[in-house]
């Protein structure tokens, strides 16, 4: 499994890159949110990776090549899965070096400090993401998935956004959870480790998903 | 001696294309000729094989392994020369070894060197900059280099040109010389096989119209030219599809050892080639499959 996720690497050289211009629109973009600066930078950045490893398997048509060598399918698909722990790492990586850089050139703009609940969310909003476009990758290919992951990927950002304002429509009468965490009653280990395991339990039902649909596929 | 390949009865279902029942076996240390036009069914069979596809019905065993069963241990054995170039183009050579050489237990790495040295493939060059024959080669070195017992070959010689086509069926033939390892080499190009196939299989329109030793093949088989009196009820068992000209007809026959002294001189009958037996077989009524 570690040489697809190095396959996959050694295919997206130049992606680095685009990787520093993404980091630096989007510190600009989020240059107010503190502690969380760094999280739409891990989600954009591992998702431009994913997605571009994705269509680097439809450009070579290397499902043939994959499923002819002696690996199985439900490695093939934990490859991706797996490879987006890289990804994350290698955005927050990259997010320290422009931060670094950045301090010695003087860069006006305002950077937060790498912190565990910033790389966490991004952690989780990759996670949730990728979560939903996997399966349809691995179903449907990545040309015919594409439009599927440009509403994904919009909306999320979008959905975000405008959660603020549709949650007090949606429910005008607080749950008593919603009012014990905003009256800061929950640990944060607590919600910690409900947001992990709200993460963990998606990634395996997308995971088992993708296998699924994978061992189906005819190439 | 137990076939390296078995297919019982495979099919396949498109919606515009049928793969019935088809049966064959190759035994270890031969090379079979998998022949039809193109759309026949063959890299469909192939793609079965590998399990590249699904199969609707039958059965297919591979070093007497049930395919769906033991896939990864058949894998493990099989190399693999498809049509297309399925590797990452923008990868080099050397990256691309590196990624695929782990994945095989018994992956040879002092052969690949060799292979690499003798083919000339220059190993810091990406695939995408490759000649095609190179891309061909390349197919080649990766698939005898971890000791493969079976070689699967999807029209590799299709878009080659006349020289390079013959330099690649020439180190093939030494190095399967070499290796002793069975071969399913598909083609269209039927000439590619003069030199170096033992069994014929023919396909057509996703049937197997034959499947014999080579050999046996061209001696039961002839070439007939001869006058249209010629063409009644006697001969017409011996027929297996025949045009007509403006000097009499020219056909194939079977059982020509049977034929030969019941003509008295009255046609003349000609070695054929594969070429001519594949094209009156699929044009005529078939019948060459009894």
């Amino acid at each position: 499994m570690f040489r697809l996720i190095l396959k996959d690497f050694l295919l997206q050289k130049k992606m680095f890159l685009f990787m520093f211009i993404y980091i630096f629109i989007f510190s600009i973009a989020f240059q107010n949110s503190g502690d969380y600066q760094v999280t739409p930078i891990i989600v954009a950045v591992s998702y431009m990776f994913l997605m571009a490893g994705c269509a680097w398997e439809d450009k070579n048509n290397s499902d043939v090549l994959l499923n002819s060598i002696p690996i199985s399918r439900w490695k093939i698909v934990a490859a991706k899965y797996v490879s987006l722990i890289a990804y994350a790492m290698v955005a927050v990586l990259g997010y320290w070096l422009f931060k670094t850089v950045a301090s010695i050139v003087g860069f006006s703009g305002e950077m937060s400090p790498i912190t565990w609940e910033g790389v966490a969310g991004g952690l989780f909003g990759v996670g949730l993401v990728s979560a939903v476009y996997l399966p349809m990758f691995f179903k449907l290919g990545y040309l015919r998935s594409k439009s599927v992951n440009f509403i994904i990927f919009f909306a999320f950002f979008g959905l975000i956004g405008l959660l603020p304002k549709i949650l007090p429509k949606l429910f005008p009468v607080k749950p008593e959870w919603v009012t014990a965490l905003d009256a800061g009653e929950f640990s944060t280990a607590f919600i910690g480790a409900v947001l992990v395991g709200i993460i963990v339990l998606v990634q395996v039902l997308s995971y088992a998903l993708s296998v699924r649909f994978y061992t189906r596929r005819e190439f | 001696m137990e076939p390296i390949l078995e297919l019982q009865g495979v099919t396949k279902k498109f919606p515009k294309f049928l793969l019935k029942d088809v049966s064959f076996t190759l035994k270890p240390g031969y090379i079979m000729g998998f022949i039809g036009a193109n759309g026949a069914g063959k890299s469909t069979t192939i793609k079965l094989i590998m399990n590249l596809l699904r199969r609707d019905g039958g059965e297919i065993r591979v070093f007497g392994l049930d395919l769906l069963r033991h896939e990864h241990e058949i894998k493990n054995r099989i190399g693999f020369v498809y049509d297309e170039n399925h590797f990452y183009e923008e990868l080099t050579i050397k990256e691309m070894k590196t990624i695929i050489a782990p994945f095989y237990q018994d992956w040879d790495d002092s052969v690949y060197k060799r292979l690499i040295k003798d083919f000339e493939l220059p190993e810091n060059q990406k695939i995408k900059d490759l000649s095609k024959g190179m891309k061909m080669k390349f197919s080649l070195a990766i698939a005898l280099s971890h000791h493969a017992e079976l070689l699967l070959m999807d029209e590799p010689t299709s878009g080659l040109d006349p020289l390079i086509r013959s330099d690649f069926l020439g180190i093939l033939s030494e190095v399967i010389q070499d290796e002793k390892c069975s071969v399913l080499f598909s083609t269209h190009i039927t000439s590619d096989l003069d030199r170096i196939a033992d069994y014929i299989t023919l396909i057509h329109e996703g049937k197997i119209l034959f499947s014999m030793g080579k050999d046996d093949l061209l001696e039961s088989h002839a070439l007939i030219k001869g006058e249209k009196s010629l063409l009644g009820p006697e001969l017409s068992k011996y027929l297996v599809g025949y045009r007509e000209n403006q000097f009499g007809f020219e056909g194939l026959v079977k059982n020509k050892e049977e034929l030969q002294p019941l003509l008295t001189g009255r046609a003349i009958l000609e070695r054929p080639s594969l070429e001519d037996i594949m094209l009156y077989c699929t044009r005529g009524n078939a019948a060459c499959s009894d």
